[in-house]
């Protein structure tokens, strides 16, 4: 456990570097041009909220970056290198966990066996990997200290997860990838499905993972929560970048105007 | 994984039907009849182990039952037509059967079939594949040559254990046909990787939700074609009981086998929707099967009637699979509710 934590001891130090930067990235559907040309950064500590209508092309970017998708032009740069993302496999190899939209969750799993889905702690090395023992308990206490860590309580841990609100299944969500990600965590919308106190839990959530030191970053509609939570903001409309500015109070209008358009 | 609550009821409704025609059906607590059972349905709970697999994965193998003949004919055109020794005769038709699930695999992961679709042609596939093949058409008088070879015949042998362990003093005890420990052996190698091996895991991933495995990172593709090939694999070795019981093999082979393995799977706790259940219920749903189909005959009950109970018996089975999903998504859902 303590390996997984001291990565993120040397952090948040106000001028870093950014850890991920996108330059000139360009992603077309068939006739649809989903991105056209757009520059993001995020460095370590920092929560960077990516504003857009439905359609504006966040999904596509953050999907592109996590290795769902590919560009069709542009790059990506990591730690300063230009890093290929061809799979979801290899955006985690590089650093970068995402927490998708429509959940991806194993509802016929305990919430161990999905933080650990993919990537069982397993032995011994010289077996072949599909045939090596899952070391199941340490998994499950691994699991129960970074839940205590994030300080997310759930019910019964060796429940399936089918059993949990939705809330504690975001929570599961998200927890899961700050187990592993090393540099960049990518939240896509965490609050859509939630009630009012069920998004508490999961934005500060999301602001302990900053704390931790992982660079963020946050898709999100609500505009209470870019306002609170961003220290950035980046809008997208029809595939281009429109605006960056830091979210306030007193241009949240301002943002909510570069979103539509008007 | 929620399975204990399911297989203890399982378990718990096999003792109640064991004991029920225990007490009624005419000889049926008897050791010939315990050898019916064991010789009569371990090929069906080895079909079972197999077919828990694809349908962990949310899917099903429609094609075991052509399999087992194509398994079967491999073996008798290979003794008889060909000579060839039995020690080879039987890891070449348990490869032809693997491959036949791995070719089912391949074609649902790179053509992005339905299960159901995919092993529904290659039903007729490998059924047509065996009559092409078989010897009994090919050459003249083999139909009605036995087969002799030592090493394929001696799967159909019956051991004495009440003898070894002394007991047969007391009572007439069943002698165990080594078909039923070949399908121990498989329940048990396949129980563990299951449980306890990255692969396992991987298949309750991919089973429980597909999109989620792959984007973990999870090879789906490999998981998938592996769980048919096991399937084939396990269909392979239950033509290799066939066969040696009956000292030859038809092309007719094994056919309808795919529903009752099905079934079994299903009675045993395997659920249709994926990612639930293990293999060792679907032995104990084949054996159920067994137990009941033997109890009805002895109770005299027409083949027709017991074919009609078996159906209803899977119906109990799938509903009650259904009612656990569908008061599982309920559950969320009320829960989601009152937190909002």
């Amino acid at each position: 456990m303590n390996a997984v934590f001291a990565s993120r001891t040397a952090q948040a130090d106000e001028a870093s570097p950014p850890v991920l930067s996108v330059r000139g990235a360009s992603k077309r559907f068939g006739s649809v041009l989903a991105l056209a040309g757009i520059d993001i950064s995020v460095s370590r500590g920092e929560i960077l909220g990516l504003l857009g209508d439905n359609g504006a092309g966040k999904s596509t970017l953050i999907k592109c970056i996590s290795g769902v998708h590919r560009f069709d032009s542009g790059s990506i740069i990591i730690d300063g290198a230009i890093t290929t993302i061809r799979s979801p496999g290899e955006a985690r190899f590089a650093g970068i966990e995402t927490v998708y939209q429509d959940l991806a969750l194993f509802d016929n799993l305990t919430p161990a066996q999905n933080f650990f889905a993919g990537r069982e702690i397993s032995g011994p090395q010289w077996l072949p990997r599909g045939l090596r023992f899952l070391k199941q308990r340490r998994m499950d206490a691994e699991t129960e200290a970074l839940l205590g860590n994030l300080k997310v309580t759930l019910p019964k841990l060796d429940a399936v997860v089918a059993m949990m609100s939705g809330g504690q299944r975001q929570a599961i969500a998200v927890a899961r990838s700050t187990v592993f990600a090393r540099k960049v965590v990518i939240l896509d919308e965490p609050t859509a499905a939630l009630g009012l106190r069920e998004s508490r839990q999961v934005l500060d959530l999301v602001a302990t993972l900053r704390d931790q030191g992982n660079a963020v970053i946050l898709i999100t509609h609500n505009m209470e929560h870019v306002i609170e939570l961003a220290d950035r903001a980046v809008v997208l409309r029809q595939g281009r970048k429109v605006g960056e500015l830091v979210p306030t109070k007193d241009n949240k209008q301002e943002l909510v105007s570069m979103i539509v358009g008007a | 994984m929620s399975v204990r609550p399911t297989t203890l009821a399982l378990l718990l409704f096999f003792g109640t039907t064991f004991l029920f025609f225990s007490l009624f059906a005419p000889r049926f607590a008897t050791a010939s009849n315990m050898e019916n059972l064991m010789s009569g349905f371990s090929f069906l709970a080895i079909l079972a182990i197999g077919q828990s697999f694809p349908i962990l994965l949310r899917g099903i193998d429609l094609s075991i039952g052509a399999i087992v003949a194509l398994a079967g004919m491999v073996a008798f055109d290979l003794t008889l037509i060909f000579h060839v020794p039995g020690y080879l005769v039987l890891p070449a038709a348990l490869a032809a059967a693997t491959l036949a699930g791995t070719l089912n695999g391949a074609l649902i992961v790179y053509l992005r079939l339905q299960p159901f679709i995919a092993t529904l042609a290659t039903l007729a596939v490998y059924r047509g594949l065996v009559y092409s093949i078989s010897g009994r058409q090919l050459v003249r008088g083999l139909s009605t040559t036995p087969i002799t070879d030592r090493w394929i015949t001696d799967l159909e042998t019956y051991y004495d254990l009440g003898s070894a362990v002394g007991l047969s003093r007391f009572i007439k005890f069943p002698w165990f046909p080594l078909s039923f420990f070949v399908m121990l052996a498989l329940l048990a190698v396949f129980q563990s990787v299951l449980i306890t091996t990255r692969f396992g895991r991987d298949i309750y991933a991919v089973g429980g939700n597909l999109e989620a495995a792959r984007l973990a990172g999870i090879n789906t593709r490999r998981t998938t074609i592996a769980a048919y090939a096991i399937c084939g694999f396990c269909a392979g070795i239950a033509a290799l009981i066939l066969v040696a019981r009956l000292t030859t093999s038809t092309e007719a082979l094994g056919t309808g086998m795919e529903l009752t393995a099905i079934a079994a799977a299903v009675i045993g706790g395997v659920s249709l929707s994926g990612g639930v259940g293990s293999v060792f219920g679907p032995a104990i749903g084949a054996f159920l099967l067994g137990v009941i189909l033997l109890g009805l005959t002895l109770l005299g009950v027409s083949q027709f009637v017991q074919q009609i109970l078996t159906g209803a018996i899977l119906l109990g089975a799938i509903g009650y699979d259904r009612l656990l999903v569908v008061r599982r998504q309920r559950r969320t859902a009320v829960f989601l509710a009152e937190r909002a």
